[in-house]
This record gives C-alpha cells, sequence and structure tokens, in this order.
C-alpha cells in the first residue's frame, strides 16, 4: 500500500494515539488479546463486562471496540446497540469477537447494530492485527475528513456571515439612497429593489421607470398614449441594452407634470453577462434650477457688460483675445467673430505712449493691474486716444489666468484739448496782431512825432539839454520796437520767418549770446499761417534757451530735402533740463507744451534730448 | 521867398503838426494841404498840383503803396517823397521802382525834412537816409 501524506499521517495516528477497547466476560481471552494488540503500540482497555466497557468510555475516547458477542448481563450486541446510541461512542468501529459460527441471520443481525466486521474464536492474531491496522485506519481516516468538514463548515460559515454583513449594508445603502433602483433579470423580473423604488409598483419595468421617475399621475396619462416619444427612447433603450446593444443608457428627463417641473436622470446599466439590468433613477430638479441660475446670471452679466459704454474685453496671458463685449465692436469696428482668439496687439496696433510693452508686462507681473494712456488704431486705422486700464484675473489657487482690460475712448477728449488749444494760440495770435496794430498807429507813431519835434527846436535849445531829450526819446522810441518786434517781427510777412528769425537774433547777439542761423529755404513757398506758426516756434525756443537754460551759444538750422520735410534744429549749450518731467508739465515754466501745441497743430513732429550741463537739442520735422 | 505847394499824407494828426512845423524852418511860403489816407490823397491831387507830396506808407482806406501808384497814374509829374516808420529793403526797392522820388524815416524829419524836399525839387533821387 501507499500511502499519501494524509493517509501516513492516518497511520501514524493510527499507530501512535489509537485507543482500543476490549470486552470480554473471560479473562483468559482478554489477556490474549491484550498479548497480541499491545505489543504492536495500541493502547488497550479491558472490560470484562458491558457495564465496565460503559462506564470506560465514559472517562476515556475509543478508537475501537473488539466485544465479545457471548457475555452474560449484556451481551456483545446489547452493549453495542447501547454504543451507538451514545454520541460520543456511536461512530467508534465495531469488532465483533463470536466462538459461535457465523451463520448469516447472525451475521446480519451484527450488521445491522453497526459492526464493521466478524471474527471467530480462536483468534488468528494476523488476522485480527490485519483487521485492526485496518479498521483503524479507516477511523481515522473518518475522522480526519470530518474535521475537514468542520473546518469547511466553519469557513462556510464565516463567509456566509461576511456576505450576510457585505449585503446587508449594500441594502442599507440602497435603502437610505434617494435614487429609485432596481435589477431586473434577463427575463424582465424585478429581482432587487431599494425602498425608494419600492414606492411604486414592481410590474412592467419599465412603467416602474415612470412611475418612480414621475408619479403615479402622469404614468396613468401616457399609458394611453404609448407612443410618447419619451416612454418609446427608454423602452428602446432598456430593450438595447439588456441584449447587450448598448453598454450604458442615460438621459436627463424633464417632468411637466404639474406646475412643478421636475427634471429626472434615468441610467440604465446591464448587469452580469446579459443578467439584467440595473436602472437607476435620480431626481436632479436642484441642479438643474440651479444650472438655470447660473444660465442666467451669466447671461445678465453679459447683457450688463454689452450696455457698457466703455470697451471691456479679456484677454489670457498671451494677449490673445477672449472675450469682446459690443462696445469693442463699436469703438474698434471689429466683430467678436473677428477678434476672438486673435493677438491683441495685432488687432488693436497699439502705441504705449509713456511706457513699452515690456514695461507694462513687468508692472502687471507685480502688481494687479495698470493703467495709462496709449494709442491704438481702428479697424479703419484711424488711431484713437484711449484709457486703458488692465487688471490681472486670479483663479482659485491664485494663479493668473488673464487679464481683464477696460478700454476708455477718449480721442473726442484729446481732440477737444488740441482744438482748445489751438483756439487759445489762435486767440493769442490775433491779439498780439490787434496789440501790434495798435502800438504802431499810437505809441510809435507819438514817439517818432516827438523826436520830430525835438529835432525841429534843436537850435532853440542848450545842446545839453537837447543832447539828454533825444536819447531819452531814442531809448523809448528802442524799447518800443523791441516791444513791437517781439509781438510781430516787422518783417516776417514780407521776407518769410527764415529772414524773421535772423532779424530777431540779430537784435539779440550780445556779448553775452550768440547765435547762428544755417538755413536751405530760399525758394520755397510756404503759406502766410504756417510762416507764422513757424517763426512763433522758433521764438519760443530761442527764448526757453535764453531765459531758462541761460544758453551762451544757440545754433540754429532750417533744412528742407527733396520729399519737402522741413526740419528746424535749434542746439543751445545751456543748463538742459529733465525731458520726460518736463514734456508735460506748464508749471515749470518751460513752456514745452505751447510748442509741442504748435507742432501738432503743423502735424509735426518733435525729438528732444537734453543733457543737464551740457545742453539741449530740439529737432523739428514738419511735412509741407 | 519861394512858394511851395505841398501836400502831407499821414492818418495822425500829430505827425502831420509835427511835418508842418518842421517845415517852418525852411525857407518858404508854404501853402499846405492834409489828407488823412490815401484816397483823400488821390482826390486832392485830382484837384490841384503840388510841388511835392509827403505819403505816409501805412494808412486805413488806401495806404502808401496804392496811393503813389494812383497818383502817378494821374500826374506822373509828381514828385512823391515817402515817409514810415519803418525800413524794409524789398518795400523799398519796390517804391523805388514805382516812382517815388524818396524814402524818409519818420524818427529824423525834424532834422532832415529841410534837405531831403530841397534834394527832391532838385531832381535828385533821395534813398541814402535810410537805415535798417
Amino acid at each position: 500500500m501507499t500511502y499519501n501524506k494524509k493517509g501516513f499521517i492516518g497511520l501514524i495516528n493510527s499507530i501512535l494515539y489509537s485507543r482500543i477497547l476490549i470486552v470480554d466476560d473471560n479473562k483468559a481471552n482478554l489477556l490474549v488479546l491484550n498479548a497480541i494488540l499491545k505489543p504492536k503500540g495500541y493502547h488497550v482497555d479491558k472490560a470484562i463486562s458491558g457495564d465496565e466497557a460503559l462506564k470506560l468510555c465514559l472517562k476515556n475516547d475509543y478508537d475501537l471496540f473488539i466485544l465479545d458477542v457471548q457475555m452474560p448481563n449484556m451481551n456483545g450486541f446489547e452493549l453495542a446497540e447501547n454504543l451507538k446510541s451514545i454520541n460520543r461512542t456511536k461512530e467508534i468501529p465495531i469488532i465483533f469477537l463470536t466462538a459461535i459460527s457465523k451463520n448469516d441471520k447472525f451475521s446480519i443481525k451484527g450488521y445491522k447494530i453497526g459492526a464493521i466486521d466478524y471474527l471467530t474464536k480462536p483468534i488468528n492474531d494476523e488476522l485480527l492485527l490485519l483487521k485492526v491496522d485496518l479498521f483503524l485506519e479507516l477511523y481515522h481516516q473518518k475522522k480526519h475528513i470530518k474535521s475537514l468538514n468542520n473546518d469547511l463548515d466553519k469557513k462556510v460559515e464565516e463567509r456566509t456571515k461576511l456576505l450576510n454583513l457585505k449585503s446587508e449594508f449594500l441594502g442599507g445603502i440602497l435603502t437610505s439612497i434617494k435614487n429609485q433602483i432596481a435589477l431586473i433579470d434577463d427575463e424582465g423580473n424585478i429581482v432587487l429593489t431599494n425602498k425608494a423604488w419600492d414606492k411604486f409598483s414592481k410590474k412592467n419595468p419599465i412603467d416602474a421607470i415612470f412611475r418612480g421617475a414621475i408619479g403615479e399621475n402622469y404614468f396613468n396619462k401616457i399609458k394611453k398614449e404609448n407612443n410618447d416619444p419619451i416612454f418609446l427612447l427608454v423602452s428602446e433603450a432598456y430593450r438595447r441594452v439588456l441584449n447587450g446593444l448598448e453598454n450604458n443608457f442615460q438621459m436627463e428627463y424633464q417632468c411637466k407634470l404639474t406646475t412643478d417641473i421636475r427634471w429626472f436622470f434615468i441610467d440604465l446599466t446591464p448587469y452580469g453577462d446579459k443578467n439584467g439590468i440595473v436602472i437607476s433613477i435620480a431626481d436632479i430638479t436642484n441642479r438643474k434650477n440651479i444650472e438655470e441660475s447660473i444660465r442666467l446670471n451669466e447671461s445678465k452679466l453679459k447683457d450688463i457688460v454689452n450696455n457698457i459704454s466703455d470697451a471691456i474685453f479679456s484677454v489670457d496671458n498671451d494677449f490673445i483675445i477672449t472675450s469682446w463685449n459690443r462696445s469693442c465692436e463699436n469703438i474698434y469696428g471689429y466683430t467678436e467673430k473677428e477678434a476672438l482668439n486673435k493677438k491683441m496687439d495685432e488687432l488693436l496696433k497699439t502705441e504705449f505712449i509713456h511706457f513699452s510693452n515690456k514695461e507694462i508686462t513687468n508692472k502687471l507681473k507685480d502688481k494687479k493691474g495698470w493703467s495709462g494712456e496709449i494709442i491704438q488704431l481702428n479697424k479703419i486705422g484711424k488711431p484713437l486716444f484711449v484709457n486703458a486700464n488692465y487688471k490681472i484675473i486670479y483663479n482659485n489657487k491664485k494663479d493668473n489666468i488673464g487679464i481683464t482690460i477696460l478700454n476708455k475712448d477718449i480721442t473726442r477728449v484729446r481732440k477737444n484739448e488740441i482744438e482748445l488749444t489751438n483756439a487759445l494760440i489762435l486767440g493769442e495770435e490775433t491779439e498780439r496782431k490787434r496789440i501790434a496794430s495798435n502800438l504802431h498807429d499810437g505809441l510809435g507813431q507819438y514817439l517818432s512825432g516827438l523826436r520830430m519835434q525835438l529835432q525841429v527846436i534843436k537850435e532853440d535849445v542848450e545842446e545839453e539839454y537837447y543832447t539828454n531829450l533825444i536819447s531819452l526819446v531814442d531809448t523809448a522810441i528802442k524799447e518800443y520796437r523791441s516791444v513791437s518786434h517781439n509781438i510781430i517781427p516787422p518783417n516776417l510777412t514780407q521776407d518769410g520767418f527764415v529772414e524773421a528769425v535772423k532779424l530777431t537774433c540779430s537784435k539779440l547777439n550780445s556779448d553775452t549770446v550768440k547765435f547762428t542761423i544755417k538755413s536751405n529755404l530760399e525758394h520755397i513757398k510756404i503759406t502766410s499761417e504756417i510762416e507764422m506758426e513757424l517763426y512763433r516756434i522758433t521764438q519760443e525756443l530761442i527764448n526757453n534757451a535764453l531765459k531758462h537754460a541761460n544758453a551762451q551759444k544757440i545754433d540754429i538750422t532750417f533744412n528742407i530735402n527733396e520729399s519737402k520735410m522741413l526740419s528746424i534744429k535749434i542746439i543751445d549749450n545751456g543748463d538742459g533740463f529733465d525731458v520726460e518731467k518736463n514734456v508735460n508739465n506748464t508749471k515749470t515754466g518751460i513752456g514745452l507744451k505751447n510748442i509741442l501745441s504748435r507742432i501738432h497743430f503743423l502735424k509735426g513732429t518733435i525729438n528732444i534730448t537734453s543733457k543737464i550741463g551740457i545742453g539741449s537739442q530740439f529737432i523739428i520735422k514738419i511735412k509741407l | 521867398m519861394k512858394n511851395l505847394s505841398i501836400l502831407i499824407t499821414d492818418d495822425n494828426s500829430f505827425i502831420r503838426e509835427g511835418i508842418k512845423l518842421s517845415l517852418k524852418k525852411g525857407e518858404w511860403k508854404t501853402s499846405i494841404d492834409e489828407a488823412s489816407n490815401g484816397l483823400e490823397a488821390v482826390e486832392f491831387v485830382k484837384e490841384n498840383d503840388y510841388d511835392i507830396i509827403l505819403m505816409d506808407m501805412s494808412m486805413p482806406i488806401m495806404d502808401g503803396k496804392e496811393a503813389i501808384n494812383k497818383i502817378l497814374a494821374l500826374k506822373p509829374n509828381n514828385k512823391i517823397l515817402m515817409v514810415s516808420m519803418h525800413s524794409i529793403k524789398a518795400e523799398i526797392e519796390l517804391l523805388k521802382e514805382n516812382g517815388a522820388r524818396g524814402y524818409l524815416l519818420k524818427d529824423d524829419i525834424g532834422k532832415d525834412l529841410i534837405k531831403v524836399i530841397n534834394r527832391v525839387l532838385a531832381d535828385e533821387l533821395v534813398f541814402d537816409l535810410i537805415y535798417y
């Protein structure tokens, strides 16, 4: 015989731990059996009667009974019956020993009682041992299997408990969930539902969908009209999912049952491999209401933004346009379609007056935004003066995700400013002309007349007296001439502004200041208005150089090139000044604003450079 | 004493008075007409003959430049002496071309008037007393 491991262990068990109980009223027989069995290593107990045997059984566990049949009081059969009726001993194998010949009837009885085998006296040792071995082994194996079974049973019990717990837990979830959930098998029977579902009918699963979702009344209503599109749609979906044609079906459905409109979400998911469908229905009215409310707010906001007269648009971090309001279209000329996703600088061709694009990006990085004046071109190329406001947008994580830009079109304001300045300048000129005229007709004449008359009476007065008077009158005339010249140079109209400048400078030439004038303007024709403006510009710059810069050397160059670009260059060696500070500041006394207005009036440009302590250079360019 | 008929054209009466005063120095028996603008001067010339006409440059209605042309067109023999507060070269050249006999600055009338009148009467052109 070959044993597998378990069998081997069983064998070991048989040998090492087996306990045998021999029962025979004949002591001699007991000794004989003992003598046979003990050497083999079995533990042997002896009893001479059934009673004793039973007593021993109360104390010990046996693995095999060997019972003599013929015994007084309780015979072997009776003992066996008793043993079989006791739990502790009923499984233990019994071998009967008998001296009487084994006829069938006798054997049958024994077997019926539960014996495993018979042995006839006289006992054959070898046979006895073999049978004892065998039956013990069988018994131990049986016990072993039983214990394995018990283990298995225990495991199964545990598993079942766990599964039950899980099932209870899931059941609990399903119960508490507001969604109506049902599991439907492949034959359309509802096998599992949760509490929410149970509120409604469990008959036809498709009916139940709607019943569950929208209530009895609607169901009753639409059942009559079975061609309700939603009803058909879901029915069809149900069929398809069940047949594996769809993995999943989902739908949002609005139920206008009562005045209270409700939204439902229906989900059909297959279960297992064509085993059925899990239906889940959720009431999503709240979410839908919130979504709608958000949408309305967004729409209102968009309306507000669109109705503002300022251009409001937004760009991402690369200055690509991401939104565009109606005023943007009005101001810039581009529609939303034309503007979205374009780069802002390419579309609007922005010129920053006092800052560069790079400087602005840096400013934006540090602070929350930037504002300032810029010039932009609209769609048809018209320049616009714009007051720009950039504000950085942040997301929840405080990353900057773009910039909102609000631009005010101040072109009209600027234009008005320019027109006003021009009007002022014009007014000034008119006034000056008037004063010059008055001076000429009045004071000038009288002074000349006075001198004239003095000369007449020359002989009639003392020489010293006459000299004093004449020099007094001459001084008066000289000052009058200077004032008059300052107002309007006498040779301006006749000889042009270059000659007028030359005349002015010749009167100003002195020991402390020297002028040099160069010009190639001899043969050009300029209107008298422009001559006047050009003279004034030059005059004011000269005044500046003298009064504010304390210049001692002033070089003036007038030049015109082939393309009729007139340039006036004035270089002085005065104190110099801070160009940026003084360009817009009229309070410092450097009247650059007036000069700039005149230059702007002539549609010219000016380039100013100045170094403190060294001097200044003004280059004006005007296209004639 | 020689006779001298003279037409003084100036819009400023003070100046005219000054000129008349200056004339006293000369040894003439003067017969003086006064016009306050070029147009008046032309009217006077139509009616009368003068030995010399003194003409201011800037006057209302008709200034000296226009008047000289009108007068010489009427009576080309007239001797017209321009009188002004300024001296502008181009202007003076033009007047010379148009037939003026001389140019005098008002400042120096008191000093030079008699001399200049005599020179002009002697058919001289007097354009050398101008300074700029």
